[in-house]
């Protein structure tokens, strides 16, 4: 029985997918609930699969030597991961469904999230690594379809970037799990710590570099992250939030599968991984002050949080790992929030810039819905944000280790920024508009789309999704994270307990300091007119750019491919045209 | 997961095993496995065939090509071969002056020198061949043949696949539909191209010492430089780049930009003046999967071997779907450059599942055709990093060039007029093409249980 619900859950937003625009394309012009109904069937089967316990389904077949078998597993944390993606994509639906109405390609979207649920489902329940390697596959098409959706030139560039960024290096590391099976003979999860030991050893590090390569692009981690920004800033809003909340913490479940329990990775890696985490953090604050549209500012504050949790992942210890864990569900239910309200903001002023929010006058639910998110973002007790970092930091700090001491400071350093462009917003958003010495005479880049899409301001739909997540994101504040997680023992007893007046202090101080300067700032213009102009002298200088892998790597990709055909044409071509 | 076969299993086809004209033509397990992919090719190309604008000489040519091709992987005569070869490509250079031409009263092309020379080459071959076994029995070559016998046999493959290839991207001034590319690069790289190679390499050549290494090495330099150029080929054009780059320099010269402005590409780009052609890309890319097939099977274990039969199947029918979706694509915009074609999935979704469908089957993603393929495949090179170097280099820049083609042609903004597509052909191509991947992905252990005892025929 068990079994076949896993199946299900896979098989079942994959038909939907097809079938249910078929059907919905006879019903007139308004996507019907036909899409609604099929994300509760999905959320009843995730949760029926995780009463039904811990469970394993193979599909295989045998004939001779010869066998084929793929894995699916459910696991304690999983299953909550199960429920929480279906949780947010109901949401999702339901918010689309109330901002895409009349939309030319609404229904197609709707339809993709159900591509995309089955993705997620896939790679969050895949046993081996071949099944992960074909749900994370899975879930870069729907997003690269998402994105590509409303057919606009940004957007194609947006998917190439997606697609190129996330899937060499995952194809790279697919063909290292088929070494990997070619030598172990096995490439399920729960058999390589016992007999991939040799991946530890440094001559292993050919197979194993892809894996991490493709690791830290999924999590979109620095230097590897500008795929998600881009990606946010072509992509209409309910795509972006796909993106943000459920596309990139994937990414970090994966992380955390791949990472803690299949590889036995040398402390190395791991260090590696914690560092990158703490760094992305300040490259996703710096990014963050300086972006302008509100997606990709959406798109910054995603690619901070999962440094954040990819750092408590990387930690090894367990109150590290709970943060981590505690950290990727908080930061999808907060992302999802502050998404919707920033896309109603944008639908609701026809302007998708940041400084636009101070001319959004929405109702109080939807002001205070956003507002919520963000403070869950800065972050705030009691929010479970907060509680992660808490952890995190106070974890860190007490670690013998250099680089451990080293990631906490540019954790706090990271936070401290985060925080500052969080508060900056919600001043702009209740008290004062950000001060952007160009937002009058740029033009806005989607004016156009105000007029295809009437506001929908205190839509049904909306507000449900909107209070349902907003409930969620409290109430996983409330709630105790060692229950939450299913940890018990000591650990759990520790965490229960750790609520030190020290470790508080602590995760406040970047949080407060950023609120702080936040504040003054605005109260002083004068101290906005230097940071843009900062900004701007970035951006001359092209440092994005310069750093890019994307760009470097795929030039020099493209340039060898140029030379290549020409010599092919020169050589084999002349033989191969009449004469 | 496949793992090495220990034992070896009756197979269920042995009454179709035997002599069709003794002597001349038989069928044994190598010919059997080819003649049911051909088949599958043949079925669905025919079908396709009526949304050609002439379709009585499309048909008529496909049975020729078709009967050429199943002459060349049941023959068991050096002659026969030879003949059935030379049918074969004569009928393929036919596919592809039929879609070039303009009108009825078109005079054909002249016979690109690389058919030619790979016909005088494989003349030649044979005659050493011949010489050497004192018949005309295509078995075992004995003691003392000449070493550079097998480099001829090579080069001549080599050339035969190049002059297939290059008739897919011969210009189709009327942009209709047509099948050439499907066919050629598909039916035609199986029948005329892997087959030979597999047949001639393995039966033939596989007691003969010397030519494993160097055919290794190469083979592991033209897949990675094919890949590479089909990356290349489907970036953007000549033209595009040469402004982009002008205005770089302009810029450069006003002070007003960096030299990271533009990816190093658009300063480099000088180096091709020719339109980039999706179909070359593409062709690009079916010529790199044949040499990774060639760099596997010269491992020269079981697992090589099937590995190598079942990545050309799969492959042939990967490249099939991905010609079809490009014809499609053609007839729908009257385009075939990159930069003039784009958005197509808001009108051609069917064909865009296809794309995508052939795309994950390259890659060996479950439970495609190629799932099976990539199994066998790394069981041949675990042992050796290069090559399991090249596979990964392989693999990753033919995603990146699948990649790139799918997001050009299929998403971003429409560029010009889209026709619809004609649902009902496009479904019952990617029915069949889909579903056979999947069988082939599906029942991978039954077809491996069937092809086991084909490596012991093949390496003597």
């Amino acid at each position: 029985m068990a079994s076949s619900l896993l199946l299900g859950l896979i098989v079942w937003p994959s038909l939907a997918a097809i079938v249910v625009p078929m059907v919905d394309r006879r019903r007139g012009d308004r996507p019907s609930l036909l899409f609604t109904l099929s994300h509760l069937v999905c959320l009843a089967l995730a949760i029926l699969t995780v009463v039904a316990g811990p469970e394993t389904a193979a599909l295989g077949a045998r004939r001779g030597p010869w066998l084929v078998e793929l894995r699916l597993v459910q696991e304690p944390p999983l299953g909550l991961a199960l429920v929480l993606a279906a949780i947010l994509l109901l949401a999702l639906s339901l918010y689309s469904r109330g901002y895409a109405r009349g939309a030319r390609h609404g229904t197609a979207f709707l339809s993709l999230l159900f591509l995309e649920q089955a993705a997620v489902n896939l790679t969050l329940l895949a046993g081996d690594l071949l099944l992960l390697y074909a749900g994370l596959l899975s879930l870069s098409l729907a997003l690269a379809l998402m994105i590509g959706v409303d057919f606009a030139a940004n957007g194609e560039a947006a998917a190439l970037r997606l697609l190129v960024t996330l899937e060499i290096p995952t194809a790279l590391a697919c063909s290292g799990f088929w070494l990997i099976d070619a030598r172990v003979g096995s490439v399920a999860l729960t058999d390589l710590p016992r007999s991939a030991g040799w991946l530890a050893q440094p001559a292993s590090w050919t197979l194993l570099l892809p894996i991490i390569v493709a690791l830290v692009g999924r999590a979109g981690l620095a230097p590897l992250h500008s795929w998600a920004v881009a990606a946010c800033r072509a992509a209409a809003s309910p795509a972006a939030i796909a993106l943000a909340s459920i596309a990139l913490p994937v990414g970090g479940v994966v992380v955390a599968r791949v990472v803690n329990a299949t590889l036995p990775l040398d402390s190395s890696w791991l260090h590696l991984l914690l560092l990158l985490g703490a760094a992305t953090t300040i490259v996703s604050g710096i990014g963050a002050l300086r972006e302008r549209l509100a997606l990709g500012w959406l798109g910054y504050l995603a690619v901070g949080q999962l440094g954040l949790a990819v750092a408590g992942l990387a930690d090894g210890a367990t109150p590290g790992r709970v943060a981590g864990w505690l950290g990727l569900a908080a930061a999808s239910l907060t992302l999802a929030l502050v998404g919707m309200g920033l896309g109603l903001a944008i639908r609701a002023t026809g302007d998708d810039r940041l400084a636009a929010l101070s001319r959004w006058t929405g109702s109080w639910r939807e002001r205070v819905a956003l507002l919520l998110g963000l403070l869950a973002l800065c972050p705030l007790p009691p929010f479970a944000s907060f509680v992660a970092r808490r952890l995190l930091l106070a974890d860190l700090l007490a670690s013998p280790s250099e680089w451990h001491r080293l990631a906490a400071v540019l954790l706090i350093v990271g936070t401290f920024l985060l925080a500052v462009s969080v508060w900056r917003t919600i001043l702009g958003l209740l008290v004062q508009p950000v001060v952007d010495p160009e937002a009058a005479s740029a033009p806005a880049t989607r004016r156009a789309r105000r007029r295809l899409l009437p506001a929908v301001s205190g839509a049904t739909e909306i507000t449900s999704a909107l209070g349902g997540v907003a409930f969620l994101v409290v109430g996983l504040g409330v709630l105790p994270p060692a229950w939450l997680l299913g940890v018990s023992g000591l650990a759990g007893h520790t965490l229960a307990t750790d609520t030190s007046l020290g470790s508080t202090a602590l995760a406040l101080l970047p949080t407060g300091g950023g609120m702080l300067l936040a504040g003054i700032a605005a109260r002083l213009p004068w101290l906005e007119g230097p940071s843009w102009r900062l900004a701007k002298l970035g951006q001359r200088l092209h440092l994005g750019r310069a750093l890019d892998p994307y760009l470097l790597i795929g030039g020099a990709l493209l340039a060898m491919g140029r030379f290549s055909a020409l010599t092919l044409d020169q050589t084999l071509g002349r033989l191969a045209r009449p004469r | 997961m496949p793992s090495e076969p220990a034992v070896a299993s009756a197979s269920t086809f042995s009454g179709l095993l035997g002599p069709i004209i003794p002597g001349f033509f038989g069928v044994d397990q190598l010919s059997l496995t080819f003649l049911s992919g051909l088949s599958v090719l043949a079925v669905l190309l025919i079908l396709s065939a009526p949304a050609t604008r002439r379709f009585f000489a499309q048909l008529a040519l496909l049975i020729f090509f078709f009967a050429g091709a199943f002459g060349v992987v049941t023959a068991t005569n050096l002659l026969t071969f030879f003949g059935s070869w030379e049918l074969g490509g004569l009928f393929a250079w036919g596919i592809g002056q039929l879609a070039s031409a303009r009108s009825r009263g078109d005079r054909p092309t002249a016979l690109p020198p690389a058919g030619v020379l790979g016909s005088v080459l494989m003349l030649i071959g044979f005659v050493f061949l011949a010489a050497n076994r004192h018949g005309l029995v295509l078995g075992p070559a004995g003691p003392g043949l000449p070493r550079v016998v097998p480099l001829i046999l090579l080069l001549a493959i080599t050339l035969r696949a190049y002059g297939l290839l290059s008739g897919v991207w011969l210009s189709h001034p009327e942009h209709r539909f047509n099948p050439a590319g499907a066919t050629l690069a598909g039916a035609g790289l199986l029948g005329l191209v892997v087959y030979p190679f597999l047949r001639l390499f393995g039966p033939v050549l596989g007691s003969v010492p010397g030519w494993r290494e160097p055919v290794s090495w190469l083979a592991a330099a033209v897949a990675v430089v094919a890949a590479l150029a089909a990356l290349g080929e489907c970036s953007a054009d000549a033209e595009s780049e040469e402004e982009l780059a002008a205005g770089v320099r302009a810029n450069w010269l006003r002070g007003q930009a960096t030299p990271h402005d533009r990816p190093i590409v658009l300063r480099m780009s000088r180096l091709a003046h020719h339109e980039a052609d999706v179909r070359r890309a593409l062709a690009y890319g079916a010529f790199s999967q044949f040499w990774l097939l060639v760099l596997v099977f010269t491992v020269g274990t079981p697992a090589a071997t099937l590995g190598a039969i079942s990545g050309a199947l799969a492959d042939a029918l990967a490249f099939t779907g991905l010609f079809l979706c490009l014809g499609v694509a053609e007839e729908s915009t009257a385009q075939a450059a990159v930069r003039r074609v784009g958005g197509l999935a808001q009108r051609l979704p069917l064909t865009a599942g296809l794309f995508v469908g052939c795309s994950i089957s390259l890659l060996g993603v479950p439970p495609l055709g190629g799932f099976t393929a990539n199994g066998l495949i790394s069981l041949a090179i675990a042992g050796s990093p290069t090559l399991a170097l090249v596979w990964m280099a392989v693999t990753g820049l033919t995603l990146a060039y699948l990649a790139r083609l799918f997001v050009g042609l299929f998403l971003g903004a429409p560029r010009g007029p889209i026709r619809t597509e004609r649902r009902r052909s496009i479904l019952v191509l990617s029915g069949g093409i889909l579903t056979t991947l999947v069988l082939l992905g599906t029942l991978g252990t039954e077809l491996l249980a069937q092809l086991e005892p084909l490596s012991p025929v093949i390496h003597g």
